[in-house]
């Protein structure tokens, strides 16, 4: 009856291979058996062996019994933070593409329907991004069995009750997702809009960005790998949740990496805008204010640098700090 | 009242289910392929859902409480199953186990029923 080998191939597939044709072996006698109990073997209908397969039950059901103990991509134990910082990537995503959408408009207000084009393409492709990251994050976390083993437990293996000011805020973790986020989407997808806003009458005229492009778009794997570090910093503060020596390790690897990272993209001269210069020249007949905004790019440029390198040691010393104080 | 059963249906269900394990421990002293120990069980006032012994018999053998052998001599090939000596001392303890459970349940339900005639 092919009825009765679509009910045991429907239990068996999802099964692993080494168990499927002894299972099905022994479900195909039991069918037959429990036939038999109904009814000879020459007066079989449809109807008997659906009242059979139907007192069998679902074979979805079935096929769990023998699957024993369940398994998970994201189990239990994870689902419920995963779920948490899924929704505050994309929240934060959603957030700092609105904010570069509203000044795209503003700065050029004329391609309103491009910007718009752009913008769903960016969170479709940026949502799909963070999606599968945080997906497999979390796969590999379940995977390598996060979760401590049952029966290992000890009263003293209890973590403390974090205090007060060692618990951390989910605000402050919201916060540094949507900065970095909206610092790398800048740099980025709108790094032209990053740069120097020449007004006339009143309206804005044009921008003279301070970053090459072309060049600035060579480092993208890079930049990825930077945005995807300040995530991995903030979700790690929301899945620890309060202020430990563990954590500052980690903050201070990863800020490491960053820097590491920074260093290495700035390090090379094309990443500015080479006509910078040039540019303002153009705009500012003035000696003096040419002089004073050359001083300033040209210090800039290490500043830029110097300056987020006092950042990330202000950063990893604030989380060492916050773990050490009781 | 619906509501009630369901309840009740889903608490005996659970009892049920750990009871499942040591009844069928309890007929494979000797050889029985699945179907017939429904069979038997059912006849003994025990009813078991093929779909619930047949994932248990393959689970118990897992662990090492049962053995198992296919008998091809038949028209339709069957596989039996039969205490492993683990299967027989984990069953003589759970049946001292289970005797203390039903002396003890007995004592707490005594006991409640007292209770409640005593307040009336």
């Amino acid at each position: 009856m092919e009825m009765i080998e679509r009910y045991i191939y429907a239990v068996t597939h999802r099964l692993p291979q080494s168990q499927r044709e002894e299972i099905a072996k022994e479900l195909r006698g039991l069918i037959e058996d429990m036939l038999d109990e109904r009814v000879g073997q020459n007066d079989r209908t449809i109807y008997e062996v659906e009242s059979v397969l139907l007192e069998l039950g679902d074979p979805v059901s079935l096929s769990e019994q023998y699957g024993g103990s369940r398994r998970f991509l994201i189990g239990p134990y994870l689902y419920n933070q995963y779920i948490a910082i899924l929704k505050i990537v994309l929240m934060a995503l959603g957030i700092a593409m609105s904010v570069v959408l509203a000044i795209e408009i503003i700065a050029e207000p004329y391609s309103i329907y491009n910007h718009l084009v752009r913008f769903i393409s960016l969170v479709i492709n940026s949502s799909t991004t963070a999606f599968a990251w945080i997906t497999i994050g979390f796969a590999i976390a379940e995977y390598k069995g996060t979760r401590p083993k049952v029966g290992m437990w000890k009263p003293s293996d209890l973590a403390a009750v974090p205090k007060y000011q060692k618990e951390i805020k989910r605000r402050e973790a919201i916060t540094g997702i949507i900065f970095s986020i909206l610092f790398l989407v800048f740099i980025i997808f709108s790094n032209h809009l990053v740069g120097f806003y020449v007004f006339e009458d009143n309206e804005l005229d044009r921008i003279i960005p301070f970053f090459n492009s072309d060049v600035l778009s060579k480092y993208l794997p890079f930049i990825y790998i930077i945005l995807g570090l300040g995530v991995l910093k903030e979700g790690l503060k929301l899945v620890i949740g309060k202020w430990t020596k563990k954590l500052a390790t980690y903050n201070l690897l990863i800020n490491a990496v960053t820097l590491a990272l920074v260093a290495f993209i700035f390090s090379n001269d094309a990443v500015w805008n080479p006509y910078f210069m040039q540019d303002i020249a153009k705009i500012t007949p003035q000696h003096e204010a040419y002089e004073t905004i050359k001083t300033i790019w040209e210090n800039s440029r290490v500043s830029v640098v110097t300056i987020y390198i006092l950042i990330l040691i202000v950063d990893t010393v604030s989380v060492f700090y916050k773990s050490f104080k009781s | 009242m619906s509501d009630v059963n369901e309840i009740v249906d889903k608490l005996l269900q659970e009892v049920r289910r750990g009871t499942i394990t040591i009844g069928v421990l309890s007929q494979l002293e000797q050889p029985k392929y699945g179907y017939s120990l429904v069979a038997t069980m059912a006849e003994k006032g025990v009813q078991v859902d093929p779909g619930t012994l047949y994932p248990l018999l393959r689970r118990l053998e897992k662990q090492g409480l049962l053995q198992s052998e296919w008998d091809t001599n038949e028209a339709r090939p069957r596989k039996y199953y039969l205490l492993s000596p683990t299967g027989k001392e984990v069953y003589d303890k759970l049946t001292t186990e289970w005797r203390k459970i039903v002396t003890s349940m007995q004592v707490l339900m005594d006991e409640g029923g007292e209770v409640k005639n005593g307040n009336d």
